[in-house]
């Protein structure tokens, strides 16, 4: 190795080849310049890039939205049919008004204990008023009714959201 | 590592105020060992220019990426041999003994004696016809007078490996000298 460095020592180490005459002073500035100019161009297109990615990722989003919100909607239309089909719930369609007659508990005494048949639908009888009927009930008949009353408000308003 | 002016060189490519002063600094200082450098390997004018622009310009837009683990020269020697690596790559064709000789005659400079002449026109005859990794290391060891260190830092390889690279290709050139004779 050493015999090889000699041997090159030997040859003059001169630049062998010619460059046109001021290549060197204008060199600098010139490439000054194609790198301004290629770091400008590199940053808009890292605008167009990222304002692009932003966009397509705002309009994913707006479509994954209003498509989550069409399935909750079509979900909730479906389970709501399955359970009635199957029977497991029955869930009323007419809309029921909570009762406000407060006349209805007048004439209510607490303490009489009257035997009054379960309250039934079909038991009732033409000439019977809702209020006659009240006034028939028991405490705990009352609760009960008061209750699915209140049940049936709750899932009315569920429905009607 | 880098020297003082290096630093400070560096310091004013990574302000944004200061970076064109410091790439005309960079440049002013490093232009002409660079350019020779690739010279030497691409032999044509033109894509000397070429890619010492790249490589400038290369160090304009990632200054922020070196770390400073080595010097800046042997950084702009690492990029411009990229560069040069690149180029030829692009134009993969092998050149042939007598394009060479007219790559060398057709570029050479005439101020030279006659005697001189000669053996520098044999001489970058015997250099270009080496392989482009061998010609790499040649001009590295040979004419920039770089360590194995520093060559196995740009170069990526490790250092008995270019010793044995640069012990063919000084074989390859002594053979072609002694041919040509």
């Amino acid at each position: 190795m050493m015999e090889n460095e000699n041997f090159f020592e030997k040859i003059v180490k001169k630049v062998p080849y010619q460059v046109p005459d001021g290549f060197f002073d204008s060199i600098t500035e010139r490439t000054l310049q194609n790198a301004i100019k290629r770091n400008r161009r590199a940053k808009k297109r890292y605008m167009v890039i990222w304002t692009s990615a932003a966009a397509v990722i705002l309009v994913l989003l707006t479509i994954s939205v209003i498509y989550n919100y069409q399935f909750n909607k079509i979900g909730i239309e479906k389970t709501l049919v399955q359970t009635e089909e199957k029977g497991s719930v029955k869930i009323p369609r007419e809309k029921m008004e909570p009762i406000s007659d407060s006349s209805m508990y007048d004439d209510m005494n607490v303490f009489e204990k009257k035997q009054v048949p379960f309250l039934e639908e079909n038991s009732l009888n033409e000439e019977e008023t809702f209020k006659d009927l009240l006034t028939t009930l028991t405490n705990d008949e009352l609760l009960t009714l008061a209750g699915q009353i209140s049940a049936e408000i709750s899932i009315n308003s569920l429905i009607e959201e | 590592m880098s020297s003082k002016e290096d630093l400070q060189i560096l310091f004013m490519l990574r302000n944004k105020k200061t970076r064109d002063d410091g790439f005309r600094l960079l440049m002013n200082r490093y232009n002409k060992k660079i350019y020779w450098y690739i010279r030497r390997l691409v032999v044509l004018h033109e894509d000397a220019e070429d890619i010492l622009q790249e490589t400038f310009i290369n160090v304009y837009r990632y200054a922020d990426n070196f770390k400073g683990e080595s010097s800046i020269y042997t950084w702009l020697y690492k990029i411009a041999t990229n560069e040069c690596i690149r180029h030829f790559n692009k134009s993969k064709k092998e050149l042939q003994k007598v394009e060479i000789t007219k790559i060398v005659v057709d570029n050479f400079k005439t101020s030279n004696s006659e005697s001189e002449e000669a053996i520098l026109m044999k001489f970058q005859s015997a250099i270009l016809q080496l392989s482009e990794k061998q010609r790499i290391v040649f001009n590295m060891r040979y004419y920039e007078n770089l360590s194995y260190k520093e060559m196995a830092d740009i170069l990526n390889s490790s250092e008995n490996a270019l010793k044995t690279n640069y012990h063919y290709a000084t074989k390859k050139i002594k053979a072609y000298l002694k041919e040509t004779e």
